[in-house]
């Protein structure tokens, strides 16, 4: 699994703050010459799975617990409206655990 | 030592030079005076002895002429650092202050009837009045306590005009609040599992934390913007054209070893999905203040969108 990078961690921590992504002030970001890397290195995160509970979990005080999927999705599907807007979200929604 | 003791220090002492200064040109102009008869007398005089004296009193004369120099300058430094840390001498009080001015669209406010009212941000009266002598750590937090004349409210409204750090870590933010939140995902906002802010569904978190009042929140907050972390985020930011900051710093170092005795926090037991109570959240040696600044342009002034306590 694709490991996360330093920049990426502080982007998304900085965006999501127990959950309460800032996609508005994202969507400005994405489009600074500074952030060019932004679009690909997520689009390549998330198609690679690297976004998990547990890596997630850094923008959740006290972290994620396993079964927190369905957080995560929500939260990506908001990053990723805010990154490529009008572009449908790639991934299907998280299977149900039982 | 609180502010207003170091203020009177510093303009004592900056009588003081203004005083050393004067005597020091005085003798100056005496050591000038007398060099120059000095001078009249024994030049052309061929004995070495009135020579080496005639050198000497020209050597003192600079001396004392520099150190009236050195003297101006230290009066000139702390003024300036009076005019940085506390331009209209009234730190910590909220006499004088105008009112603030309302800026960018009505924001929060979701949830169900009787939740607070979406709030507007406005412009910052008031930090400059808030000299909470960060650097002096928890004497810095006794000196902000013991001044409040009204400024704690006024930076509390600030913030509650730019976000929610109050009313989602202030100190009117119960145990019983902080448990909700953990266990049930309400937001102490407006008690409701939607998000005062966003209108979506508010998150569940393992800790919920505060701040034990509302002193400690506006210390914490002011900490982070005058230390040299914050206005290295800021700088970096606005360099960049990005409207978004996160900061953060060690709690030890805000409010001292004992940090622990101005946060709270319930931490939820079980999972999320099945919950299982909460219990007093442990606060461990790396706790961390957490601000986040926003603004709405380049043109705008930053506010403080939340500021809570990360275990």
């Amino acid at each position: 699994m694709a490991e996360l990078s330093e920049r990426m961690l502080n982007l998304i921590e900085r965006y999501n703050i127990d959950g309460d992504v800032g996609d508005d002030d994202l969507a400005k970001t994405a489009k600074l010459p500074a952030y060019e890397w932004l679009a690909e290195e997520f689009e390549q995160a998330l198609l690679a799975g690297a976004f998990t509970t547990e890596t997630w979990g850094v923008c959740y005080n006290g972290g994620l617990d396993p079964e927190d999927t369905d957080l995560v999705d929500r939260d990506l599907r908001l990053f990723w409206s805010a990154i490529f807007p009008g572009h449908p979200y790639p991934l299907p929604p998280p299977q149900e655990t039982e | 030592m609180s502010w207003t003791d170091v203020r009177a220090a510093i303009d004592a002492a900056i009588e003081g030079f203004e005083r050393l200064a004067g005597v020091s040109e005085e003798h100056s102009r005496d050591a000038d005076s007398l060099g120059a008869r000095i001078a009249t007398v024994f030049d052309g005089s061929g004995n070495e002895l009135p020579a080496t004296a005639r050198d000497h009193t020209a050597s003192a004369a600079v001396r004392v002429g520099d150190s009236a120099a050195g003297y101006r300058e230290a009066a000139r430094l702390c003024r300036d650092y009076l005019a940085a840390v506390d331009p209209d001498g009234a730190a910590g009080s909220v006499e004088g202050l105008g009112a603030p001015t309302p800026i960018g669209p009505l924001k929060g406010g979701y949830g169900p009837t009787g939740s607070p009212v979406a709030r507007q941000a406005v412009t910052d009266v008031s930090r400059d009045r808030c000299h909470v002598y960060p650097e002096q750590g928890p004497k810095g937090l006794h000196d902000l306590t013991m001044r409040d004349d009204g400024i704690v409210a006024l930076r509390s409204g600030w913030m509650d005009a730019g976000g929610h750090a109050r009313r989602r870590h202030g100190g009117g933010v119960t145990e019983e609040q902080l448990g909700e939140r953990a266990e049930e995902g309400k937001d102490p906002a407006n008690g409701s599992g939607v998000d005062w802010e966003t209108g979506r569904e508010h998150s569940r978190v393992r800790h919920a934390t505060a701040f034990v009042s509302d002193t400690d929140l506006v210390f914490a907050e002011a900490a982070v913007w005058n230390s040299r972390e914050g206005r290295a985020a800021i700088a970096e930011a606005e360099a960049l054209g990005e409207d978004r900051v996160d900061v953060k710093l060690k709690a030890a170092g805000v409010f001292g070893p004992d940090f622990r005795r101005h946060v709270h926090g319930r931490t939820r037991v079980g999972s999320s999905a099945n919950p299982q109570g909460s219990v007093p959240t442990m606060f461990g040696d790396d706790t961390r203040i957490v601000v986040v600044y926003r603004r709405y342009d380049a043109d705008s002034p930053w506010r403080a969108y939340t500021c809570y306590p990360k275990a």
